[in-house]
């Protein structure tokens, strides 16, 4: 994984989001493969890029982040996925965290604290997905 | 535009909404929300 860049599905209703987010993540090195506007079309190109590391919206229309969370988790635990949202309420970042989210990131987290979030927690979810 | 709206009432009823909602919905921090993910990597050492 070192080698490579971290290929990264973006999943955003918002695309002044998936805009903004793509251009962090391409700016620190990572690879954005496939951009979703709404939850079952993140699950669609889960399944269809297979990437590393999943930045996943709550509120999104036909399916939610937490369903979308839910389905990709299910059929591949070893992805990576960190929920990016406004909602921050306590029962729902739990929920989140029960359903197999890595780590639970508030929008308005400065840049440069959002990057060290998505690196470090990619970090430690691989290290503890593959016992090291 | 700011005249438009009644900003003391405006307030009132968003301590109002605290009261209620007081015990019931926390609003976490990044910080809050970066203890429970570590409590939670915590939980799961050495889980299956």
């Amino acid at each position: 994984m070192s080698d490579q860049k971290i290929r990264v599905l973006l999943a955003d209703d918002e695309g002044h989001i998936r805009l903004m987010l793509k251009t962090v993540l391409k700016t620190a090195g990572y690879e954005i493969v496939a951009e979703a506007a709404n939850g079952q079309e993140a699950v669609d190109l889960f399944h269809a890029t297979k990437p590393d590391l999943v930045l996943l919206d709550l509120n999104m229309p036909i399916k939610t982040g937490i369903e979308a969370l839910q389905e990709i988790t299910l059929s591949s635990p070893e992805t990576c996925v960190i929920m990016l949202t406004s909602v921050s309420d306590m029962q729902t970042v739990q929920a989140c965290l029960d359903s197999g989210a890595a780590h639970y990131v508030r929008k308005d987290t400065p840049i440069a604290e959002m990057k060290a979030i998505i690196a470090e927690t990619c970090r430690s979810y691989w290290q503890s997905t593959t016992g090291e | 535009m700011l005249e438009k709206y009644d900003l003391k009432k405006m307030l009132e009823e968003i301590k109002d909404d605290e009261k209620v909602e007081e015990g019931k919905i926390k609003i976490l921090s990044q910080e809050n929300i970066k203890q429970m993910v570590q409590g939670k990597r915590g939980k799961g050492k050495g889980a299956p």
